[in-house]
């Protein structure tokens, strides 16, 4: 079951200018088994996202951007979101008491820039950023990365043995689907997601070129 | 009535004997003068220290931010530090003055790698320039209609998709 798994709509999120009706068409058009909202900071109100569901007869599902001290997290099954900007052990904690994944996202988005490459950044010392001790998974696969970062990434899942997942983090409609995550198994609910997310039941991909 | 102002600003990064940078701002101007010195860590980009001081202000509470600014310590210069700066320094109890000295010391860190790559491109010539910006663009999509220069219909943006 291809899902992406990082998608923003202009519901919930200022900066996104992605209709959510339209984001589900485009989901089927372009051959996605179904989407999860992950707006910055803010979750879909289950029932809205049901009727929306139903309404287009897709499978919708719903996680949350937050924003840390050490980047972005994905966090699924966390109904409360902490205000501010939240340090990420304190956020392992609230997602472990309410049965949750985190994954970080986009890890080395910016961080490959132009001149940059003098740096030398080495496998060993990107895999000892603190973050990477509390995720239970990276976005090795972003459709806002570049190629050289989305490399750096995964090569930091192999050796740490963090799993992989993909997600457009589209704000677009031509960004949908650019990279996603393969399930094994078909994902029915949300709580489906949760526990393929942590039975580490998929990989990530790219999608659409 | 205000006769005269004045406003001078520094800033700075030096390499230091272990490797890691040592960065300054510095604003003096007719009602403030404060600056911020910091220690980044290679190749990470993480803010590893930090002091800073405000040596002229407009009320005695403008000095009680400086203790807001070792929040930065652990923060990596990247996408999403403004916000985070701005956040934890030029909040409602802090000093967006303060933050912006943080913020010119963080981009003095980024010119510290990016000038000089971008003077060679600025070297060349004719054809030659046109295909290193491309390059350019090719290598940071993200520039891509950041500003005209960059925008569609741009000679520099030939060739270069933005949904590429």
């Amino acid at each position: 079951m291809i899902i992406d798994l990082h998608v923003h709509t202009k519901a919930l999120s200022p900066c996104s200018s992605l209709d959510p009706e339209e984001a589900i068409q485009e989901a089927k058009r372009i051959g996605l088994d179904g989407i999860c909202f992950t707006e910055h900071g803010k979750l879909w109100d289950a029932q809205d996202l049901e009727r929306l569901s139903n309404k287009w007869h897709f499978p919708l599902f719903c996680g949350v951007e937050v924003e840390t001290r050490d980047g972005h997290l994905l966090i699924f099954g966390l109904d409360n979101i902490p205000p501010g900007i939240p340090a990420p052990a304190d956020l392992r904690k609230a997602v472990d008491g309410a049965g949750g994944v985190m994954i970080a996202a986009h890890p080395f988005r910016g961080f490959l820039l132009f001149g940059f490459a003098d740096l030398s950044m080495t496998l060993e010392s990107a895999c000892k950023r603190r973050v990477f001790q509390l995720v239970d998974a990276l976005e090795t696969h972003s459709g806002k990365s570049t190629k050289k970062e989305n490399d750096l990434a995964q090569a930091v899942g192999q050796k740490t043995s963090l799993k992989s997942v993909g997600g457009s983090d589209a704000h677009t409609i031509s960004e949908l689907g650019r990279c996603v995550t393969v399930f094994a198994h078909p994902i029915k609910s949300q709580a489906d997601l949760i526990a393929e997310l942590k039975r580490g039941n998929f990989r990530a991909d790219y999608f659409r070129r | 009535m205000l006769l005269s102002y004045a406003r001078n600003k520094h800033a700075s990064a030096s390499d230091r004997p272990d490797g890691d940078l040592l960065v300054k701002a510095a604003v003096q101007e007719t009602f403030f003068a404060a600056k911020v010195e910091m220690v980044v860590k290679i190749p990470d980009l993480e803010i590893s220290s930090v002091e800073g001081v405000i040596e002229r202000c407009f009320t005695g509470e403008c000095r009680q931010t400086i203790p807001l600014l070792q929040q930065v310590v652990g923060l990596r210069i990247g996408s999403g530090i403004i916000k985070l700066v701005n956040n934890f320094v030029g909040g409602p109890h802090g000093c967006p003055r303060l933050a912006d000295l943080v913020l010119e010391c963080c981009e003095q860190v980024i010119l510290r790698y990016t000038v000089e790559p971008l003077g060679e491109i600025l070297s060349k010539k004719g054809n030659e320039l046109k295909t290193a910006y491309q390059e350019f663009l090719t290598q940071n999509p993200r520039l891509i209609n950041s500003c005209i220069a960059f925008a569609e219909g741009s000679p520099l943006r030939e060739g270069i998709d933005a949904e590429s």
